[in-house]
């Protein structure tokens, strides 16, 4: 694996925005010339253990569609009127766009929704690289969940890496790797929550996502470097809101809506931007079976995300997030036609409106055209909330 | 039967007589009363037989809301539940059983549908069940139970799929006899089990009746009539009845050579929901090409009742609900429903494949594109893609729809 240096990271650095959108995956293609016979595998959102195929020298990549970068003209006709545009646009990319389908030797979608799920079944009748469906367990209660998982887990690797054994000592490598990116994040968020000033969330956006595509040892070393850049940053405190982005932990909203929710005034404290790249805020054990801990993890400690089932607790899950970040209000960005969101927020905005605490509701698309409407909702929703 | 042709009535024993039980059914089952507690359950490989034998009534708000949609019902609800949050692009059955029995008390003019003292989420195919019971666990404050089923994705249920199954199923039994101090018993479970066999047995019959040319029976329209027993019933003295009833009227209909049209001209596979809102007219619109629709995968949203191998066993109690249960049409991937429609196509002799997406299911939907494409240019068959909703009436565009089904046909018979 690739141990990055600070002079690595001055490309990156310069180049930040054309690397997070970059639908040639020009940086997965050079890692791949950099490692012979390596593989680079493309994982769906939310959450895929990536630390499992990191295991074998492979890069796992998180991939977010095509965004703004790609028109549909063939997805539309595979998957029909009412599906989400990040399906679509990650469709489009399988159907038309080359530089993707040769990026990838693999792919996996999560049932995070019907849509991901299916999607597996699209690309699997197009392409000749293995696709995996991975089924995560949706049981926290069975003693039956853990040993499923784990096999699951194994059936995944096997499919993408059938003649390939697993070390568990590369595993434990890998977690102990994936841990330092998880605790960067913390080390971020946290800064973010006690001086939002210093961490414009663009920048922060853009320093996660495009982590998507890199090694996770080159992503931490960018971690550290942005963690000390935005430490040192003398940026000015605004009067702005803190407040709570939910609902978008799948497909990811433009950039402009993501630069408008600060430019109208707010701090986001708290967000489901790429949620699946930091699902735990607590460390997976190092010690023991390396798989049972992977599994455990996600059974027990995982984001409470609307993709997982969790009885009973969607409105405590936004009211504790809403006090941990001492926020005054909650934005519900959730993608269009994305159900699990759009399910769960009907509990959690009656959860906030009977502790008095506002929200909005904004939708969004990855291909917008001109978001004055959604400047007006956030502007409308900020000035309720400055002159209550 | 809509249309018998050129046969005098008293040589027919059993015309109507299926739809005419199955009419009753429906309108005993919300006629009962509540004697029992109340589960909910969600159609697709349910562990329907599990609850009746621990002395549940069980109910399926799916079948509940797809009723009140056939009969222009469904609006109201919809609008009810969107008045509360639920948002324009939430599942139509969602919106009609929060609407109707959470919003409105449950009140309908078939009767009164109760609320639930537990429910089960049978999470096969579909993961908006999950969010479904989710809400409805807090609206109503009851016990939930998740019973996960992965999706299937090999070509034999994997034993460890299996495994955790059967663990769960015997886990969820342990805790409601706990929770509602019942005592589970293996040999009811067997006799129920038994009564289900037998109904999938005839179901699955009523299947390969459409062999036949013409066919005695629409696989697709007056299939889904045919559903509510096999779904809402199964595991019933009554269920099972029905099925021999109806097998009696099909091989009547089969010896005087009666199909649902007068002159069978088009022969054809459908996939997907129907447009309950606008059911007739849909229907009417491939009758009056003398279209017959002869085999169909929606009646297989239970699971795969025409494969024997995937029916109840009360010899394999527990393994047979647990490979049930994966093989819901839904919980099926693409590569599984692919080839099933290619069987379908081929051994049923159809001419082409009628595809409906809805709005609201996209378990079902994403994707029927792709199917239309391996269709028409991997198989050389003709296939047709419209869309609109299965509980909606504002997504239903009937002329819209009504010129591609014209064109359609229209078009395959300039082709013969």
């Amino acid at each position: 694996m690739t141990s990055a240096t600070s002079s690595d990271l001055i490309p990156l650095l310069t180049n930040l925005q054309e690397i997070t959108y970059d639908i040639d995956f020009e940086q997965v293609h050079k890692w791949k010339r950099e490692h012979p016979g390596k593989k680079a595998i493309a994982t769906f959102p939310v959450y895929v253990p990536h630390e499992l195929i990191y295991a074998y020298g492979h890069l796992p990549v998180n991939i977010y569609g095509g965004g703004e970068e790609i028109s549909i003209s063939h997805a539309d006709a595979i998957l029909g009127s009412f599906i989400c545009s990040i399906s679509k646009s990650t469709t489009e990319l399988l159907l038309s766009h080359q530089p993707f389908r040769d990026a990838f030797d693999g792919f996996v979608f999560p049932f995070i929704c019907d849509v991901a799920r299916n999607l597996s079944g699209i690309f699997g009748r197009r392409i000749s690289q293995p696709v995996y469906m991975l089924h995560l367990a949706q049981n926290v209660q069975s003693e039956h969940s853990i040993p499923y998982l784990k096999n699951e887990f194994m059936r995944m690797v096997s499919t993408l890496f059938p003649d390939e054994q697993l070390d568990l000592e590369k595993l434990r490598d890998a977690i102990s790797k994936y841990n330092e990116n998880r605790a960067l994040y913390k080390k971020i968020y946290e800064l973010r929550s006690e001086t939002p000033w210093k961490v414009p969330l663009d920048d922060l956006y853009m320093t996660i996502r495009v982590g998507s595509n890199l090694d996770v040892v080159k992503h931490n070393e960018l971690l550290k470097s942005k963690l000390s850049e935005y430490e040192k940053n003398e940026r000015p405190k605004k009067d702005a809101i803190r407040v709570v982005v939910t609902g978008n932990f799948c497909e990811q909203p433009p950039l402009d809506i993501i630069r408008l929710i600060e430019q109208v005034g707010c701090y986001v404290i708290d967000d489901d931007f790429m949620i699946g790249r930091r699902f735990y805020q607590t460390p997976v054990s190092e010690e023991g079976d390396p798989i049972e801990a992977l599994a455990r993890h996600y059974l027990h400690e995982g984001a409470k995300t609307a993709t997982r089932f969790h009885e009973g607790e969607k409105g405590e899950v936004i009211l504790e997030r809403v006090k941990n970040a001492n926020a005054e209000g909650v934005i519900f960005l959730t993608a269009k036609f994305c159900e699990p969101a759009l399910d769960d927020l009907v509990l959690q905005q009656q959860a906030l409106q009977e502790n008095g605490i506002p929200s909005v509701h904004i939708e969004f698309e990855e291909r917008g055209s001109g978001y004055e409407n959604i400047r007006l909702s956030l502007e409308t929703f900020v000035e309720s909330l400055l002159f209550d | 039967m809509e249309n018998i042709v050129a046969v005098k009535e008293e040589d027919l024993q059993y015309a109507g007589a299926a739809r005419k039980m199955q009419r009753q059914l429906v309108r005993d089952f919300y006629r009962q009363d509540v004697t029992k507690p109340v589960v909910y359950l969600f159609v697709g490989g349910n562990p329907a037989e599990l609850l009746r034998a621990l002395g549940f009534q069980v109910y399926m708000p799916e079948i509940t809301a797809l009723t009140m949609a056939i009969r222009h019902q469904s609006l109201q609800y919809i609008l009810k539940a969107e008045s509360i949050g639920y948002g324009l692009d939430v599942c139509g059955y969602v919106k009609t059983d929060i609407g109707l029995t959470h919003l409105s008390g449950g009140e309908t003019d078939m009767g009164k549908i109760p609320r639930p003292d537990l429910l089960v989420c049978n999470y096969s195919g579909c993961s908006v069940y999950a969010k479904w019971w989710e809400a409805l666990a807090e609206f109503y404050k009851v016990p939930l139970i998740m019973l996960d089923i992965p999706y299937h994705r090999f070509n034999d249920p994997q034993k460890e799929d299996l495994e955790y199954i059967i663990g769960q199923l015997r886990e969820m039994v342990e805790k409601i006899e706990k929770l509602f101090d019942l005592t589970f018993d293996m040999n009811r479970l067997k006799d129920v089990l038994a009564y289900s066999r037998k109904a999938e047995d005839g179901w699955g019959r009523s299947f390969e009746m459409a062999k036949h040319v013409p066919s005695p029976i629409d696989a697709y329209f007056e299939s889904i009539f045919y559903m509510f027993p096999i779904n809402a019933l199964r595991g019933t003295k009554e269920a099972a009845e029905f099925y021999d009833l109806l097998n009696r009227e099909l091989d009547e209909r089969v010896k005087h050579g009666i199909g649902p049209v007068e002159n069978e001209e088009f022969r054809t596979v459908i996939e997907g929901v129907p447009p309950y809102p606008g059911y007739r007219s849909f229907w009417n619109m491939f009758k009056k090409w003398n279209a017959v629709s002869v085999a169909a995968t929606y009646p297989k949203v239970g699971g795969m009742f025409d494969i024997p191998e995937l029916r109840h066993d009360p010899a394999k109690p527990w393994e047979s609900i647990a490979r049930y249960s994966i093989f819901s049409y839904c919980n099926l991937s693409w590569d599984f429903r692919r080839e099933t429609i290619k069987r379908y196509l081929e051994d049923f002799k159809a001419d082409a494949l009628v595809i409906h997406g809805i709005k609201s299911c996209r378990s079902f939907t994403a994707g029927q594109g792709d199917l239309r494409d391996y269709v028409i240019n991997e198989l050389g068959y003709p296939a047709l893609y419209v869309e609109s909703d299965h509980q909606d009436p504002r997504y239903w565009a009937e002329a819209q729809i009504l010129n591609r089904v014209d064109a359609f046909f229209e078009a395959l018979r300039m082709k013969r």
